[in-house]
């Protein structure tokens, strides 16, 4: 990678509205490149606004975004994805009339054959639960499966910024003590950045090196996880 | 029992024109989840567009030139280029603007831009007595003249062949356009983009799909399955009418809520069973023909009220 780019995605000043009332309000962002930072919000702080403004699923009034420093304010969706920033969303679901496999393959869009046999094949071995079920169609899955494939149709393209948009939501706790082992792997590669966007602090912070907290549509606090677990967003339960 | 056979061709037959209309509604239903309401004028303005170019091609001598089958193949693939190029506009103009309003706005101006089609056949194809009956099936050339304004459709099929030849020949091209369709959806990119969209449209955008790409050429395709079903209904009733698109694309939704919206399989079995309810209807009871079309639609009713879904639905509720 090219030494002087130190942070995989930049935002800065970034404002989105839906219709005429706003939503982000100057919200400035960074992740450093091989690392997780965590954003924490309540319900209805922006957090999912944010991460559909980064793919330009929401327009930004304002305000720019950098990859790996080239400028992608312009880019549509699926340039940015294509790109290299993939997104897993727990709440999106999956192509439920599709078998895994299929789900997969549409997540590789990008990928040329034989490329995607061998990524497959490594998806295979970090999520060995998928791999009894490909020929199942996505639909029939448990939730904690379901979170495991959206996590793996994302890596599939080997992104540069992976972006997981509440993992753990809906999850019994031992499978999120899961989906948090795979992001810790993940993190060990230091191959892809990963923005993790989360209701559960603790959880979060277990596996962030820096953090952000979003408050009514605006960033209330940024720094490293370690002070943002000391702070009082993460001791005030409420936020 | 050989009334029963008759009968059971003739349904076939019928059932082919509706499935392909349907398709026609469950593609466009799948992408944008809107029921686009003029698939039966986009049919009939292949089959005019047929028409049209069959005259042009006569008069200028084009049948002379080059041997029947190509030109048969030639205004097949003219009618295509229309119904695809129709699709395209029915998206731009009375869909797309439409996409952040009410669900109801691209039902009127689907519906609107349906008169829009009909109404311009029927200025467009004045009654001419003469070049209807040169364009006219060889064994039953009749020159009919009334206020609907009907012209005859060329006969492509086989034109010297038996009746029973040439419905077979209805028969084989929709199964092979059927098969094409499905190795479409299922063996290609492009196929599978589309099936995505139609199960999850967010996920779709995320997974990096240009949506906007497939969306217009899921309409290009459909239009191209329009013009086909447009050109077999055509060949089945030899006698066109400006305003057809109203009956078929009603039959045609019918069968694609039947079998089951956004379902390709699901607008096959929905379209055969409209199309054997109403022949049957006509056929076996006293003066059914009369009531055939209303078979049909109390079916409907049927399935609206017992199994919303259709045959092989989702279990989604669809907003209609």
């Amino acid at each position: 990678m090219n030494g002087t780019v130190d942070n995989t995605l930049e935002i800065s000043g970034l404002d989105t509205s839906y219709g005429r009332i706003p939503m982000l309000r100057g919200v400035s962002l960074n992740v450093p490149s091989g690392q997780v930072c965590c954003v924490l919000g309540a319900n209805g702080a922006g957090k999912t606004t944010l991460v559909k403004a980064i793919l330009n699923m929401v327009k930004a009034d304002r305000g720019s975004m950098k990859l790996e420093g080239k400028n992608m304010d312009s880019w549509p969706t699926h340039k940015r994805v294509k790109s290299g920033i993939a997104i897993s969303a727990a709440a999106v679901g999956t192509f439920h009339k599709m078998t895994v496999e299929d789900n997969l393959k549409m997540g590789a869009y990008y990928i040329d054959d034989s490329l995607l046999q061998e990524r497959l094949g490594e998806i295979y071995q970090s999520f060995p639960v998928l791999r009894e079920r490909l020929r199942q169609k996505a639909g029939t899955l448990s939730g904690g499966e379901r979170t495991m494939l959206a996590i793996a149709r994302a890596v599939v393209n080997k992104p540069k910024l992976l972006i997981l948009d509440e993992p753990s939501l809906g999850l019994a706790p031992i499978m999120i003590e899961e989906v948090f082992e795979i992001i810790r792997r993940l993190r060990a590669t230091r191959q892809m950045s990963i923005l993790l966007v989360e209701q559960n602090a603790v959880k979060a912070l277990s596996v962030a090196g820096c953090g952000y907290v979003i408050q009514k549509g605006a960033i209330a606090f940024s720094g490293t996880a370690d002070a943002l677990g000391r702070s009082e967003f993460v001791e005030n339960p409420v936020m | 029992m050989e009334m029963f056979w008759g009968l059971a061709v003739s349904a076939i037959l019928l059932g082919c024109t509706y499935t392909l209309v349907a398709i026609g509604f469950s593609l466009f239903f799948g992408v944008m989840d809107v029921v686009v309401f003029c698939c039966g004028d986009i049919a009939i303005f292949g089959s005019f567009a047929i028409i049209g170019a069959y005259a042009v091609a006569q008069s200028a001598g084009l049948f002379g030139v080059f041997p029947f089958w190509v030109c048969v193949i030639l205004l097949i693939l003219i009618g295509a280029v229309f119904c695809a190029a129709w699709g395209l506009i029915t998206h731009q103009l009375s869909i797309k603007p439409f996409q952040n309003s009410s669900e109801l706005m691209p039902l009127l101006s689907t519906i609107a831009m349906g008169t829009v089609i009909k109404e311009g056949l029927g200025l467009l194809f004045k009654p001419v007595v003469n070049t209807i009956s040169a364009a006219f099936d060889r064994e039953s050339a009749v020159t009919v003249v009334s206020g609907r304004n009907p012209q005859g459709f060329p006969s492509l099929l086989l034109p010297d062949g038996t009746v029973g030849a040439r419905y077979l020949t209805i028969i084989v091209i929709t199964a092979v356009i059927l098969l094409l369709l499905f190795l479409f959806l299922n063996k290609t990119k492009m196929g599978m983009s589309m099936q995505a969209i139609s199960q999850n449209k967010e996920l779709s955008l995320m997974t990096g799909i240009n949506v906007s790409r497939v969306i217009i050429i899921t309409f290009l395709i459909g239009g191209v399955m329009l013009a086909v079903s447009g050109f077999l209904v055509g060949s089945y009733q030899k006698l066109m009418s400006f305003d057809d698109g109203a009956m078929y694309g009603a039959k045609g939704f019918s069968a694609a809520v039947v079998g089951g919206l956004r379902n390709t399989w699901g607008a096959v079995i929905g379209g055969m069973l409209l199309a054997f309810v109403e022949v049957f209807v006509s056929g076996y009871i006293p003066k059914g023909t009369a009531y055939s079309s209303i078979a049909a639609f109390v079916i409907v009713v049927i399935f609206i009220v017992f199994k919303p879904d259709g045959i092989i639905g989702d279990k989604s509720v669809e907003k209609v």
